[in-house]
């Protein structure tokens, strides 16, 4: 008796994992304050700014973002000794519960090439994200002269 | 007698603390006096471009005014829009008649895209009293030079990517299949310079609008 109770025991311990398998590998990304700036008429290209969070237990990968405004890259910004420099990233990673501020100087998403038809004055902007898990995500971005994420 | 001399006290006391809160008043009211600015030597210096007219001009054009300079191009998508914009809310904190004595002007590091026609409409989006200045690849080279800055090229071209290496989904703007778009490193530093050209100072957005303005003042009041 006490050894069918152990390996009854052991079974659902082996089989616990596989039960809640979907669970285990579903990841839960958000998006908030996303804002496309307005640029200059004469600009061929604007950046995104907003917050992106991973809310789930699971590391999760952006690998690509594409838009109707234009080409799209995402880049960091970083300034050492007074001059700036922009590094390309062609893939992001959020760590469960994580997030990653795109904001002004830091990262930030580029559009390049962009159409001033649909980047104008109280336009909206559809930015489509792909990540490895969460599949993709699309996000209506407003066009805001600034940054949504330095409203309080 | 008790009573006179109560008054007489009472009235010192009250003449007394008037003294005082007069003092007081003085020294608090009293403006703080503005740090010197001191020349910062090696940093600067004279030099020709090209202004949105394709007139030639030159720095010493600008005597007289207060001139905040910056480098930057406009197919920079982040840090140029963004220091613009500071620029334009820098602006905004000076009285007409102070920005009557004041330049901000933005001089481009990528003169092959940026004709002056094309910066001037550039800069004139944040405010249309910016200068955009533009000019022959050798005068935007002594330029950067003659203010200790830099640039480089992102990508191996002369600073240009094609665009069809980059994902997208819109069709390009022309029927060009090497369609490119200039990328740059590039100083990020903002230059004050005083009535007579010369470098006072070295700020960057970071600066606090205030303390900016404050300088530029100090330098406005310069006899």
């Amino acid at each position: 008796m006490k050894n069918k109770t152990w390996l009854i025991l052991l079974l659902l311990t082996l089989i616990t994992p596989f039960l809640s398998g979907c669970d285990s590998n579903k990841s839960t990304i958000t998006f908030n304050k996303f804002s496309v700036i307005l640029p200059p008429p004469v600009a061929s290209g604007t950046s995104a700014y907003g917050i992106i969070k991973n809310t789930g237990d699971t590391n999760d990968t952006l690998v690509a973002i594409t838009s109707n405004a234009g080409s799209v890259m995402l880049h960091k910004s970083e300034v050492i000794n007074g001059s700036a420099k922009m590094i390309h990233l062609s893939e992001y990673t959020f760590k469960p519960h994580t997030e990653l501020t795109l904001k002004p100087m830091s990262y930030h998403i580029m559009l390049m090439q962009i159409d001033h038809d649909i980047i104008k004055e109280k336009g909206t902007v559809l930015l489509s994200f792909e990540f490895k898990k969460a599949g993709i995500i699309n996000v209506e971005a407003p066009v805001s002269l600034e940054p949504l994420i330095q409203e309080n | 007698m008790d009573g006179i001399t109560m008054l007489n006290k009472s009235k010192f006391l009250n003449i007394l603390s008037l003294i005082f809160l007069l003092g007081y008043l003085n020294l608090a009211t009293a403006e703080k006096q503005p740090e010197t600015l001191a020349i910062i030597s090696g940093v600067g210096g004279e030099f020709t471009a090209l202004n949105g007219k394709n007139e030639e001009i030159k720095l010493s054009d600008f005597k007289g005014k207060v001139v905040v300079l910056a480098f930057g191009y406009t197919n920079c998508a982040d840090i140029c829009p963004f220091t613009l914009g500071y620029l334009k809310q820098l602006y905004k904190l000076l009285s007409p008649e102070e920005q009557k004595g004041v330049r901000i002007i933005f001089v481009t590091i990528d003169p092959k895209y940026d004709t002056p026609e094309h910066i001037q409409k550039f800069v004139a989006f944040f405010n249309k009293d910016f200068i955009g200045l533009s000019g022959s690849q050798q005068q935007i080279d002594q330029i950067v030079t003659l203010y200790q800055a830099s640039y480089h090229s992102l990508a191996d071209e002369g600073g240009q990517v094609e665009t069809k290496e980059i994902r997208r989904v819109t069709p390009p703007k022309s029927d060009d299949s090497h369609e490119k778009s200039s990328l740059f490193s590039h100083s990020v530093v903002l230059y004050l310079l005083d009535k007579d050209n010369l470098t006072r100072s070295l700020e960057y957005t970071g600066t606090p609008k205030e303390e900016f303005v404050a300088k530029i003042r100090n330098l406005l009041n310069e006899k």
